[in-house]
């Protein structure tokens, strides 16, 4: 449990610290970025080390919980594997719920990890500042402003945070909530009584729903530039990569 | 295990690994890994592997490299990583064997097989081989366990090392048989010449373990095979896949076929060790051997001699032929030091380690696109870097570059379809069926192709030669366009200009 806490400790540490650097520095900037990283596994440095001798034993996960276990772990790389891929020259989503909701933190993370003065106006709401929590989205700007690839960074971040969830979960109720957790479809999962089909498309061929054009990435990062450039600020570079 | 030793140990794994890492993606793309990354592009476009019993492997592999390249980007460093580790895990496992054998054997067969140029070399490659060497060091490891202590453990290795032969290459069933075969042949020989004393354990493995174990495994392999359950007309190629192999081993019109001896020629050109230890086999003949060395003896030998009678040969197997020979090149020699001379054969595994460490690097990192190496085996030469890399700093310099306009007229698309798979306006026309207009930024063709190819082209290239791939005459021409590439070629690169009686200018057509 020492390193589920150790990891939000630092992703905490670091979205705070960038935060203070943004408004101080008027903008993120890769300098600020890897200070607010640092600053991070400093403390998750700490933590594990403070924790080292810390040893809780627990009974070993019967049969049923390892079938809980291993059904969380594959529908966790089910999911986020997939959260977002590119197919020649479209950004797919696996879930049609993400449809939206990608293209939205892609914007929030590119914004700010162009540099946009904080506390950064909405950049689909032109003139009202930005009120979403953002605090994952500014992490992952951090992970671009390194040079991180922001559509693969999705796929980590997903993954991170659902062995965390999922450590958690276990800790609270063992296999049963890890269960009930990946379980909570209600009803609705009975469709496969129906269909017999375990996708999540009509046709197991094409498992995902296109996004945008993938030279979009380039798209949403120049549309703020001249915008970057009136205000002053330093754009950073090589994020438009996907 | 003592101290020193330990360290010892860690030493041969660093090095294991350094080998294994260092400048991975120095050989460019070979064929086979071009088309297990277009399995992988297929995966992330699908959702799942589709096997296809008539061509390809097992699905494990595939799922290791989706995840690799998913992780961490297109790429050869990305793809090859899964299999550099495996690798590196593979010389650990040898030091597992210290439960049946000296722990100074382990560790001379893991440094044996820490600087193997074929296990260097292949372990360096995204293809399915080094698996199978790391399945069947586990059944190898918990064979002997079952048979000696009968606990729970070792029927999960060998349960899960044979799932995961299965899940690797139609191949396993050799191994598989080799292992089954070779204990009636050693309690037969051991009827003329006893091995030293090595009893059966009492077993204690009650029904309910091994069924559960069956189930897991079972489940497994109907996990992968259907495609993680999003793809049930897979599973049949299960069995299927026997039919086409048994004909590709045997029909002879592969192009892969190879005299009898052949193994035995990679093992005298480049494994020295494994080959020590393959003639120190025949010292286990003597009575009061050791059973288990003489029992991996016996299934390494079988293998050897089903893999030499089929006349289909790569040279990539033979590492998932020689590993047995390892342990008995290890055991041999502390024999031999305990018994006879201590300086003389503490000499002579030196100089056999040292020389492979050196046949190591100079293949590895000099020569690995020299086809006259054997292990170098239609290898693409890194002749296709003057392509790739100008057209990669291009990419990187802006993203738009990705649009670029490219046509490789090929007999072959691999690797191509994997290395350019970001390029969505690449084509792979075949000759008669060519676009029109054929100008593009960018076009490679096939050398036999190039008089009629040319006529057709309007604009200012580069223009240079290439060769393909190793172990063939495969030569190609490549075209840049001059108004993309500029200041990107080298210049001693000539300058095609088409025959302008025949064209229109450049300008109007791009009109």
């Amino acid at each position: 449990m020492n390193f589920v806490a150790a990891i939000l400790y630092a992703a905490s540490t670091s979205a705070l610290l960038a935060v203070v650097l943004g408004l101080f520095g008027g903008g993120l900037n890769p300098s600020s970025a890897g200070l607010a990283l640092s600053a991070g596994l400093v403390v998750a440095s700490a933590t594990f080390w403070k924790g080292r001798t810390r040893h809780e034993s627990a009974a070993p996960p019967s049969a049923w919980e390892w079938v809980a276990i291993l059904s969380f772990v594959f529908v966790t790389l089910r999911i986020f594997l997939w959260v977002v891929f590119v197919q020649g020259d479209e950004i797919m989503v696996l879930s049609p719920n993400n449809l939206g909701d990608l293209s939205l933190h892609f914007t929030y993370i590119q914004f700010i990890a162009n540099g946009a003065p904080f506390w950064p106006d909405n950049p689909i709401f032109a003139g009202h500042p930005l009120t979403y929590p953002l605090g994952v989205d500014l992490l992952h700007s951090l992970v671009v402003l390194l040079g991180g690839d922001p559509l693969r960074a999705f796929v980590w971040f997903g993954l991170i945070g659902s062995a965390l969830t999922g450590v958690a979960l276990w800790r609270w109720g063992r296999g049963f909530v890890l269960f009930g957790f990946i379980a909570n479809g209600g009803l609705a999962a009975l469709e496969i009584l129906e269909t017999g089909a375990l996708t999540e498309q009509p046709s197991a061929a094409s498992v995902g729903a296109p996004v945008g054009h993938r030279r979009q990435h380039v798209a949403i990062a120049d549309r703020n530039a001249p915008r970057q450039l009136q205000c002053g600020r330093r754009r950073a570079g090589g994020s438009g990569r996907s | 295990m003592s101290t020193p030793r330990r360290w010892i140990f860690a030493g041969i794994l660093v090095l294991a690994f350094a080998l294994r890492i260092a400048w991975l993606d120095l050989k460019p793309a070979h064929f086979d890994e071009g088309v297990n990354g277009w399995f992988v592009d297929q995966m992330t476009r699908q959702g799942y592997y589709h096997y296809d019993p008539t061509n390809f492997h097992g699905p494990l592999h595939f799922y290791a490299l989706f995840v690799s390249q998913t992780l961490l980007g297109r790429g050869e460093w990305a793809l090859r990583l899964p299999v550099v580790l495996l690798s590196t895990a593979c010389v650990g496992m040898m030091l597992a064997f210290r439960r049946y054998f000296d722990e100074r054997a382990c560790l001379l067969a893991a440094f044996a097989m820490a600087v193997s140029p074929g296990m260097v070399f292949y372990g360096r490659y995204a293809i399915h081989e080094t698996w199978m060497v790391f399945f069947l060091l586990i059944i190898a490891w918990g064979l002997p366990g079952l048979w000696r202590f009968g606990e729970r453990r070792y029927l999960w290795a060998v349960a899960l090392g044979a799932t995961g032969l299965v899940l690797t290459k139609e191949t396993y069933v050799i191994h598989i048989i080799a292992f089954l075969l070779a204990v009636p042949c050693l309690l037969a020989f051991e009827k003329l010449s006893p091995s030293a004393v090595w009893r059966f354990g009492e077993w204690k493995i009650s029904l309910r373990d091994t069924l559960t174990v069956a189930a897991i495994c079972l489940g497994l392999i109907i996990f992968f095979y259907s495609g993680t359950f999003l793809d049930w007309s897979s599973l049949p190629g299960l069995w299927e896949t026997f039919g086409t192999w048994v004909h590709t081993g045997t029909a002879q019109k592969s192009g892969h076929e190879k005299e009898w001896y052949y193994w035995l020629q990679l093992l005298g050109r480049y494994e020295w060790p494994a080959l020590a230890g393959f003639i120190a086999s025949f010292w286990l003949l003597a009575p009061r051997q050791p059973r288990v060395a003489r029992y991996l003896a016996i299934a390494g030998l079988g293998a050897l001699i089903a893999y030499s009678i089929i006349p289909y040969k790569t040279p990539w197997c033979l590492i998932a032929l020689i590993w047995p020979f390892y342990l008995i090149f290890g055991l041999a020699i502390v024999r031999a030091v305990d018994a006879i001379d201590r300086w003389t054969f503490g000499v002579i595994a030196a100089l056999l380690g040292v020389s492979s460490l050196g046949l190591t690097l100079t293949l590895n990192f000099r020569n690995y696109t020299d086809d006259r190496e054997p292990y170098v085996y239609v290898q693409t030469f890194t002749d296709v870097n003057q392509f790739l890399d100008p057209l990669r700093t291009l990419a990187r310099r802006n993203p738009l570059h990705y649009h670029l306009r490219g046509h490789l007229i090929l007999p072959e698309q691999y690797p191509w379809v994997w290395l350019l798979a970001d390029f969505p306006r690449v084509d792979y026309p075949s000759f008669d069926q060519l676009p029109e207009p054929l100008d593009a930024d960018f076009l490679i063709v096939d050398d036999p192709l190039v008089e009629q190819v040319e006529p057709l082209l309007r604009l200012d290239y580069y223009k240079f030669s290439i060769r393909l791939r190793g172990n063939s005459d495969n030569r190609a021409t490549v075209y840049l366009f001059t108004g993309t590439f500029a200041g990107l070629v080298g210049p001693k690169v000539g300058i095609f200009t088409p025959d302008a009686m025949k064209a229109p200018a450049p300008a109007e057509e791009s009109r």
